[in-house]
């Protein structure tokens, strides 16, 4: 250590207290048991006022210590701390963990004795600033080593917060490319379903073929059963047909084309996709549409896509048996809750006449903690593996470019879930011929709160 | 009463044999098929015939480009042609089951032959 000259001589600009990001007196508090000590310490602090302006506390124990660095810690927090090391409450590296925890943001200094030199030496591997063995201190040494210890405690701080902000970063990031994966799978779907979609059509084609020659054919066939055979097999090439015409509707990934839509058509076509869950699974299901109803409009593969997903969400939380009801119907708007981020030309409003598509189920609903957060991106309950947790966020987005409003609610008597789409009713629905006034008018129109979805 | 040449163009042998066999099963039809796309153009020179039907997804040649180069051609420019497809939404359905793609007549597989008769029919009577 070299021997500074006992005139204070002015410190590097560098480490000016201008520099500091706070105003004011550097404040310090110095725990120090022993009266000769600190008298020394605090004429040197004294001698070292001309380049900073200190601003000294006394702490005598460790546990006064600890008492005043937490009282300021809010609002007032000490700089620094000078630390003897022989307070009489004092019990090793734990001291310096204990001061530490209680002032997080402190530049820590370490007043060491003659004998614990390794002890001061650990503490600063632990974190400390800085330590001064006692014996050798003189003002101008103090006064660079506060400066120092002030400054890099404050590059520490800066420090912690930069990686704070470079984990949100990663994280974000990681984000995004989970998002651009699952669109590229979504992409890769796409060009799967028209490949399979082509392969089993020329098998279908074969097989019309075919059984259009025998129906031909079919007085000269001997048997009872004919006819109802090739009836059978007729309607089964058509519905294959059916089931790959919706696949490839559904998967494509075309740009959005809001026409009209009667959604009793498009409920229809969601279930004929699921019938296969629901059958496994032994739902009972209970259809309630209103007919005639009143078109939407919509892009109707996307609300396809959000329908499926629904019904699949309700679908898995009935494993054994239980029963699915899904209801078209019409609605007024009765009041809408302001939804703060919508922008007024896409709002439903009080007094809209819409078409409510719902879907019940009865299973175990949603925990209400959790409530918020179905329409967050990857948030899921189902385990690893299951699903990836985009479908609802999809669904709302989806919804909401269609300017109407999904929601999410939990029943209680019986328990269950309610999922509502709520779309602007558009068109009249197709005329009828008969002269009976179209229900639309006689039927009470549900009031219907619209809470933020 | 003549009988209609009708040339098909498709890849798969299974189907187009099967087409084959129930045009001509109907008295009316005379049917040639090519299963190698790169043959289509010599192949419906030298046959000349009334109807095409052509496959609109293939191996080799996409149905699009024969279209446009049998259009091209003087001999063949006038030669109805039906496209045939294995990828039809159910937006492009028309209520009579034809669909129509850019000016051309399309019909999606499978279809009842029924159905592909009378759209040959009414192509033919077009085309007079």
């Amino acid at each position: 250590m070299s021997i500074m000259n006992t005139q204070a001589s002015p410190p590097t600009a560098s480490l000016t207290r201008d520099d500091r990001p706070s105003d004011g007196p550097l404040r310090i508090l110095c725990v120090e048991d022993n009266h000769g000590d600190y008298r020394l310490l605090e004429e040197h602090i004294r001698e070292a006022a001309l380049a900073i302006n200190p601003h000294l506390e006394r702490a005598t124990t460790l546990a006064g210590a600890i008492t005043r660095l937490e009282d300021g810690k809010e609002e007032s927090p000490f700089d620094a701390v000078l630390l003897d090391l022989a307070l009489p409450d004092s019990s090793g590296l734990d001291t310096y963990h204990q001061v530490r925890k209680a002032a997080p943001r402190t530049a820590i200094i370490i007043l060491s004795g003659n004998n614990d030199r390794e002890l001061a030496l650990e503490m600063v591997e632990h974190g400390a600033q800085d330590y001064l063995p006692k014996n050798v201190i003189t003002p101008d040494l103090l006064t660079r080593s506060i400066l120092y210890a002030v400054k890099r405690q404050d590059y520490r701080t800066q420090l912690e917060l930069l990686n704070e902000r470079l984990r949100n970063t990663t994280q974000e990031l990681q984000t995004t490319q989970m998002q651009i994966i699952q669109m590229e799978k979504l992409d890769s779907l796409g060009r799967i379903a028209a490949g399979v979609a082509h392969e089993v059509k020329n098998p279908l084609g074969i097989l019309q073929m075919g059984v259009d020659y025998f129906a031909r054919r079919r007085e000269q066939f001997e048997g009872e059963h004919t006819h109802l055979i090739l009836t059978n097999m007729q309607e089964a090439i058509a519905r294959a047909d059916t089931i790959i015409r919706e696949m490839v509707d559904f998967s494509r990934s075309d740009q959005f084309e809001m026409k009209p839509c009667c959604v009793n058509t498009l409920v229809d076509r969601a279930l004929r996709m699921v019938h296969h869950e629901l059958v496994m699974r032994n739902i009972t299901l209970i259809k309630e549409f209103t007919r005639p109803i009143s078109m939407v409009s919509a892009d109707s593969s996307k609300l396809e896509q959000v329908l499926i997903n629904i019904l699949m969400n309700s679908i898995q939380a009935m494993p054994n048996g239980e029963t699915l009801k899904v209801r078209t119907h019409y609605a007024l708007i009765e009041a809408a809750q302001r939804d703060e981020g919508r922008r007024e030309m896409d709002r439903l409003r009080q007094d809209d006449e819409v078409v409510v598509i719902e879907v019940r189920d009865h299973g175990p609903g949603i925990a209400p903690e959790i409530l918020d957060r179905v329409f967050e991106p990857f948030f899921t309950t189902k385990p690893t593996g299951e699903g990836t947790g985009l479908g609802l966020s999809v669904a709302k987005r989806i919804i909401e470019l269609h300017r109407g409003n999904l929601q999410v609610q939990n029943v209680i008597n019986p328990q269950g879930l309610r999922v509502r789409i709520i779309l602007k009713a558009t068109d009249p629905p197709e005329p009828t011929t008969s002269t009976v006034p179209s229900p639309r008018h006689h039927l009470a129109l549900e009031p219907l709160t619209l809470a933020s979805s | 009463m003549n009988k209609k040449r009708v040339l098909i163009i498709d890849d798969d042998i299974a189907l187009t044999q099967m087409v084959k066999i129930n045009l001509e099963d109907t008295g009316h039809y005379d049917v040639l098929v090519q299963n190698r796309s790169n043959r289509a153009l010599p192949t419906a020179r030298e046959y000349n015939p009334d109807l095409i039907l052509l496959d609109y997804i293939m191996p080799d040649m996409d149905g699009g480009d024969i279209s446009a180069q049998l259009r091209s051609d003087p001999l063949l420019q006038n030669v109805p042609v039906i496209m045939v497809t294995a990828l039809v939404t159910n937006g492009e359905m028309n209520g009579d089951g034809f669909v129509h793609r850019g000016g051309h007549i399309m019909v999606a597989k499978p279809i009842k032959f029924e159905k592909l008769e009378q759209c040959i029919d009414k192509c033919l009577m077009n085309a007079l």
